[in-house]
């Protein structure tokens, strides 16, 4: 298959179709959410929005001159165009009157609709389909070939492939110059490391991909391109090199998954492209390990369940103080929620800090040795704060309780020792209550 | 402390060629000027104290001397040079909400940082820069939060991150723009002494300060700001009640009123 793929002509087979759209997309996908990344990290994502509807002007432009509704100069007209928005909104916002991100909406939108004017007086009879210009062709691109070297090429795979190379090539070399200019410009411009050189080719390259991207993909694809994979990137991973490598083979897998789903749905393939760029969006948001949704609940439930058990031994511990005895857990004894109450006391038996005999809170379920030691501490905890609270925040007696029943959960042996020393050492609690040593004093 | 004795020897260059000279420096922003004719020449490993209200342009003088805001007139010159001869020897400090703490760096590479100048374009940082960078974190209190996430640090730990990328950054002559903003009171005396320190290295220091009761003990000279340079000299000479009042324009706040005379010795008016 793969010799049959090399060997014919593109358009030769269901095969070689599907493998070159593929292809394809991944050439687009891969300079895509390499400069995506550093857009979105940048808060210019919407330079790619911009400029695929900025071009427009320039395609005309460059089509009334040449004749001609593709090559060299079609390109060149909108790598122009596209330079000329990013350096008017430059312009406009350095006269200080508006925003950036203004200036770019006013300058994009402006040149767009000179562009359509343009079209519809000089050009009418030229067929621009708006349905071609939004979702662009992709499942066409193999039909049309050129010749490179011994093989047959779709037309659009080798200026795609060197552009996809020189983007690698410059955000590897340039990797460390991109980083401090995107994080600290001051600092990078205090170096005599222009960020506004980076700026220029990060432009520059960002102008190139999305006219190259725009005539195989078409302006929605690119735009998701550029701003999906790198948004969903950097859900996943805090560091920079990782959040690129996850965002190309973001925009990869979206440019794989989605034309799949529209082989199976029979639908647009650009448009099924973008579907996979947000669905994957979506799954990195919910599921993702560091910044998900799911990841984030879990580590609060984990909090939550903490403070329970906490809770509960801190009460026993104060029953056993009340009565000289030692006593069970109780039905009554659960005032908060229920669910997470239970699943405390399944995780204070676990881990030996109570009786198993409280499991089903029949019979007493008393403090074990090591959950008494526990309970201490956060006893401790909890009377030191309150002391603490009152020499040094003035509280009235009715307000230290609650502050100090939050802060008994997080205070540590080593902030213990401070606040000991810092109180010098007190035996008493604002309440008149003793403070329990830790366990060596006793 | 033997500061007196090393400091003439630390000097390479002449005596008397000042480290920082700005020459009648104006800036305007949309052509309303927000500093005035700022003119001065900074001598000696020093440690030097901007101080001024709020909007009298004491960031806008640090960033237009390192050139990244345009000046509407007048120039800035380091060690006798222009900027661009002596970029190396020059570190910076900017203030602490102008990057995006939740970006995807961890607290080794921000201090990595500090080497880019030194390398220039393309060369990357190896194993001596990351050295360094380890050294200049311990030196700082942060030894173990090398791989954190910038954004997990408090806003004390992520100010020692910032100095500690300027100590890589190796410089004669820093500019620090608030760096004790947001800081606890034991951070903001660590930060002090490893200023402190530089300073007796022969380097200078320049810092732009807001916490007035804190300036007297801190600082060898002061610049008083307030959209033109008010004063300029020895810390004992220029912190006066009478040079405050005219830099604040009689909008200094009661406790820095008192704190002023506390300070002074001599009872407020």
């Amino acid at each position: 298959m793969w010799h049959e793929m090399w060997s014919t002509s593109p358009a030769g087979s269901a095969a070689a179709i599907a493998f070159w759209t593929i292809v394809v997309g991944c050439l687009c996908a891969v300079p895509a959410s390499l400069l995506g990344t550093f857009l979105v990290l940048r808060r210019m994502s919407l330079l790619g929005d911009a400029i695929s509807h900025a071009v427009l002007p320039g395609l005309a432009i460059a089509f009334l001159l040449s004749g001609r509704v593709s090559g060299w100069p079609i390109f060149l007209g909108a790598v122009i165009t596209a330079l000329l928005t990013a350096f008017l909104t430059r312009l406009l916002s350095s006269t200080g009157m508006v925003n950036e991100q203004a200036g770019l909406g006013v300058v994009f939108t402006s040149l767009f609709a000179i562009g359509v004017i343009l079209i519809g007086r000089a050009a009418e009879n030229v067929d621009l389909d708006p349905g071609c210009v939004l979702y662009g062709a992709i499942e066409f691109v193999p039909l049309e070939s050129v010749r490179v070297g011994p093989f047959e090429w779709p037309r659009t795979v080798p200026s795609l492939a060197l552009t996809a190379a020189i983007t690698v090539a410059f955000v590897v070399l340039a990797f460390k110059e991109l980083k401090i200019s995107s994080f600290d410009p001051g600092l990078a411009d205090s170096m005599g490391l222009s960020s506004r050189r980076i700026d220029f080719v990060l432009l520059f390259l960002t102008s190139i991909v999305t006219v190259l991207s725009f005539e195989a993909v078409g302006s929605i694809l690119v735009i998701v391109l550029l701003v999906a994979p790198g948004c969903t990137a950097l859900l996943l991973t805090d560091r920079l090199a990782w959040a690129l490598f996850l965002a190309v083979a973001c925009g990869c897998a979206t440019s794989a998954t989605g034309y799949s789903a529209a082989l199976a749905t029979n639908t647009s393939v650009a448009g099924m492209m973008a579907v996979s760029g947000g669905v994957l969006f979506v799954i990195a948001w919910a599921f993702s390990p560091l910044h998900g949704r799911i990841a984030q609940v879990l580590r609060k439930l984990q909090v939550d369940l903490r403070i329970a058990t906490d809770d509960l031994l801190a009460y026993l511990f104060r029953k056993e103080e009340l009565r000289g005895q030692p006593d069970g857990v109780e039905k009554h004894d659960f005032v908060r929620h229920p669910i997470l109450e239970r699943l405390a006391l399944r995780r204070a038996v676990r881990k030996g800090w109570i009786e198993p005999g409280s499991r089903n809170l029949q019979g007493p379920g008393r403090l074990t040795p090591a959950g008494r030691e526990v309970a201490r501490s956060l006893v401790r905890s909890h009377r030191l704060w309150e002391s603490f609270l009152h020499r040094d925040f003035d509280l009235p007696e009715d307000h230290l309780h609650e502050p100090a029943e939050l802060a008994e959960h997080f205070l540590g042996p080593d902030l213990q020792k401070e606040l000991v020393r810092e109180l010098n050492a007190p035996k008493i609690d604002p309440h008149g209550q003793t403070i329990p040593g830790t366990a060596s004093e006793k | 402390m033997t500061s007196t004795a090393i400091r003439p020897a630390a000097t390479a260059s002449p005596v008397d060629t000042p480290i920082l000279e700005a020459h009648n420096l104006t800036v305007a922003y949309r052509e309303k000027p927000v500093l005035w004719h700022v003119d001065f020449a900074i001598r000696g490993p020093s440690l030097v104290g901007i101080i001024g209200p709020n909007g009298a342009g004491k960031s806008t003088l640090l960033k237009a001397v390192l050139g990244l805001l345009p000046v509407g007139s007048g120039h800035a010159e380091f060690f006798g040079q222009p900027l661009r001869k002596v970029r190396n020897r020059i570190g910076y400090v900017p203030q602490r909400e102008s990057v995006d703490w939740d970006f995807p760096i961890q607290v080794l590479d921000v201090v990595l940082m500090g080497t880019y100048g030194r390398l220039g374009w393309i060369r990357r940082p190896g194993s001596a820069e990351r050295e360094l960078a380890r050294n200049c974190l311990a030196k700082m209190g942060l030894e173990g939060l090398e791989h954190r996430q910038i954004g997990q640090l408090s806003g004390g730990q992520q100010q020692r991150v910032f100095l500690a990328r300027a100590l890589a950054q190796r410089a004669d002559l820093y500019f620090m723009d608030e760096p004790m903003a947001g800081v606890d009171a034991a951070t903001e005396q660590a930060i002090f002494r490893i200023l402190a320190e530089l300073r007796d290295q022969g380097k200078t220091v320049v810092v732009v300060h807001h916490d007035l009761r804190s300036v007297p003990e801190r600082f060898d000279q002061l610049l008083l700001i307030n959209q033109r340079l008010v004063a300029h000299g020895p810390t004992n000479k220029v912190f006066t009640a009478e040079i405050l009042r005219k830099t604040y324009g009689g909008r200094l706040a009661i406790l820095d009123e008192l704190a002023v005379a506390v300070k002074t010795g001599q009872p407020s008016t």
